[in-house]
């Protein structure tokens, strides 16, 4: 019965374009890819690129609703069509994308999961945490890899598993359990939100692959097709120097590549079935990745995370556009 | 002497527990400045709550369309006293509570129904449900009573399978089973389907006192009204309710409260709620988790409201006794 219900769920995009508006699975708030400022505007790298499909489909980053969903919640929202696309730090994983009747789209953002203790214990790799008490939260791919990681490396410990993100770090800086375990971006912004961050240090080693991948449901490819591509203007952009200031220069180029791109020459629109400014529409209102990592996750941020992996490929980094051709 | 020895002890334990808050909350707490403020001091940090206070209590109601609140608020207040306070029959007073939610949901239509987030939701689902679920409850309750066959056993069935279920059960049901289980192409919004979770279970609560009412009201009552040759909805509507539900006001103004917090309940099927919203607050690195002063203000928040019902709900007793 349920897995029936999925494949009727074909035509998301027609859905979206009648209804004038994206809805958009988002989180209930996590640093640096969506939460809610204190005016009441969402903001994040997952709301950035919920904002680039709904520019990309409906022209507009204003035509999308964000539905806030909790980590046990999220892929029934989208199994039931609640959302139109999840976009929820969610780490791709094969049983999700087989078992749970959803497909994912391009990693947006490789993260891995890292464990964070206070200096005072004096632990320096994650071997010295052997029978050690650690928090983590349920639902989420973490407790499983901590498990995985111990077990490989006959390490003892005691999980401490509470449902809520807060309420774990609560248990943590209040002695509950001697380390906690998430991924390296949440742990950074967990830090950052201490009384005393300066007493706290995250393990450099990583336990895991996080790769975190909108998803859609299983069944509708022509939908695949537009999230995974709207992803790929915004890396193909940043390799080729488009930004969302400078975008309205490039409409001169005489470069095939950018001509095609920006839908001066034949675009690409009609393969997706959108006009063939989508993607010039994409970059203009929310601009390429860099732009997306630095607004919400760099240096200039609270975060101050470092590209790292998510550099370019030209860079040494995992984010590579495939050709638009 | 033992007297003021035990005097003495006891404001010596009372002074030692609430040191500890007293210093936190006043004396050392920041009540305005940033978070760099905030981390100089020990005590509460109220500038985040200060800060924060719009987002806990709307959410994301966008910013210039808050003087709809205001035509929200002076209607949901003025009902609400006029509900408790006048003297006119009930089935005035809930006329105007309806006409009232009418209203309040045309001030609130220009903003989508997903923003109307944090104290807006929960007043608006508290109030609408327990609107219907008034009515509804007191209609199976008196078909439990009097009704025969098919209508008493549907009545039986519906209040003791609600009953037997948790509120969370329900809600999740109608959040995530639901929708699984439509036809293809329906679609029925989420608000609604949490409202039908709350009615039914409200009024199934509900139903269960009234027909305590209902028994209380004699057999005689009802042999009098018969040799007057009153009508049966006549006698019902006369005779028999006035003399079941009045009484019963108190109970269901109970019920109302415990809705009132249950619908913090809505948090966990994503509905952002008060307190979802004050995690959402929470979620800022400008400002560091401050979860305790964000969740001490919906506590306030909280019992503002259910000591305001539970006040009214007194004087509705007060007078009830008077009659």
């Amino acid at each position: 019965m349920v897995a029936q219900s999925f494949n009727l769920h074909a035509g998301t995009l027609e859905k979206v374009k009648k209804r004038g508006t994206l809805i958009c699975g988002v989180s209930t708030g996590i640093f640096g890819f969506s939460s809610v400022d204190s005016k009441g505007n969402w903001q994040g790298l997952d709301v950035d690129f919920c904002r680039a499909i709904s520019l990309a489909v409906l022209g507009s980053k204003e035509k999308v609703k964000f539905v806030s969903l909790s980590a046990q919640q999220r892929f029934t929202a989208l199994q039931s069509g609640e959302v139109d696309v999840l976009s929820r730090n969610t780490t791709r994983i094969l049983s999700r994308d087989t078992d749970l009747g959803i497909n994912f789209g391009p990693t947006i953002f490789y993260d891995g999961q890292s464990i964070m203790v206070k200096k005072k214990i004096k632990v320096s790799k994650v071997k010295d945490l052997n029978s050690a008490t650690i928090c983590v939260q349920t639902g989420t791919t973490s407790e499983l890899n901590l498990t995985d990681y111990f077990l490989e490396n006959k390490l003892k410990f005691r999980p401490l598993v509470v449902e809520n993100n807060e309420e774990v770090f609560k248990a943590f800086l209040a002695g509950r359990c001697d380390a906690i375990t998430s991924d390296s971006s949440q742990l950074a912004a967990m830090r950052l939100g201490a009384p005393k961050p300066e007493e706290l240090m995250i393990l450099e080693e990583r336990i895991s692959k996080e790769p975190l991948s909108p998803a859609v449901r299983h069944g509708d490819d022509a939908w695949l097709d537009i999230v995974s591509w709207v992803f790929y203007v915004l890396i193909e952009a940043e390799e080729l120097g488009i930004n969302s200031k400078n975008v309205d220069s490039f409409k001169t180029s005489a470069r095939p590549r950018v001509q095609r791109l920006l839908g001066i020459s034949k675009g690409h629109g009609s393969y997706l079935k959108l006009d063939d400014k989508w993607a010039y529409k994409v970059i203009k209102g929310v601009g390429n990745y860099q732009e997306f990592f630095d607004r919400n996750l760099g240096e200039k941020t609270k975060m101050k995370l470092e590209r790292g992996v998510n550099r370019l490929w030209t860079d040494g980094g995992l984010m590579y556009a495939m050709p638009f051709r | 002497m033992s007297k003021l020895f035990l005097n003495f002890f006891l404001l010596a334990v009372m002074i030692f527990i609430l040191k500890g808050p007293f210093e936190w909350l006043v004396l050392n707490s920041v009540w305005s400045g940033s978070s760099s403020d905030c981390q100089m001091h020990t005590g509460a940090c109220l500038a985040f709550v200060r800060d924060k206070m719009d987002l806990i209590l709307w959410g994301t109601f966008p910013g210039d369309k808050r003087i709809l609140l205001c035509g929200y608020f002076l209607s949901f207040f003025a009902s609400l006293f006029f509900f408790f306070q006048s003297r006119r029959k009930i089935e005035v007073k809930f006329g105007v509570l309806l006409f009232s939610f009418v209203l309040e949901s045309f001030f609130l239509w220009p903003v989508s129904i997903s923003k109307w987030n944090g104290l807006l939701l929960v007043l608006y689902v508290f109030k609408g449900s327990y609107l219907v679920a008034f009515p509804l409850g007191l209609f199976l309750a008196v078909v439990r009573r009097y009704g025969k066959g098919f209508w008493r056993m549907g009545s039986i069935g519906l209040i003791e399978f609600v009953r037997g279920m948790p509120l969370i059960g329900l809600l999740f049901m109608a959040s995530v089973m639901l929708p699984l289980f439509l036809p293809v192409g329906w679609e029925i919004p989420k608000i609604i389907r949490l409202f039908g979770a709350y009615i039914l279970f409200v009024s199934a609560t509900l139903a269960e006192i009234f027909r305590g009412g209902l028994e209380q009201v004699g057999k005689g009552q009802m042999d009098a009204a018969n040799s007057l040759g009153l009508r049966w909805p006549t006698t019902l509507m006369k005779i028999i309710l006035p003399q079941a539900v009045m009484p019963m006001m108190v109970p269901c103004v109970n019920v109302g409260i415990t809705l009132f917090k249950d619908t913090a309940l809505m948090g966990i099927v994503s509905m952002m709620d008060l307190t979802m919203t004050s995690k959402m607050a929470l979620k800022d690195l400008d400002w560091g988790g401050y979860v305790t002063e964000s969740y001490l203000f919906i506590t306030l928040v909280y019992f503002f409201f259910c000591f305001l019902l539970s006040y009214l709900g007194n004087c509705l007793r007060k007078r009830a006794v008077i009659h």
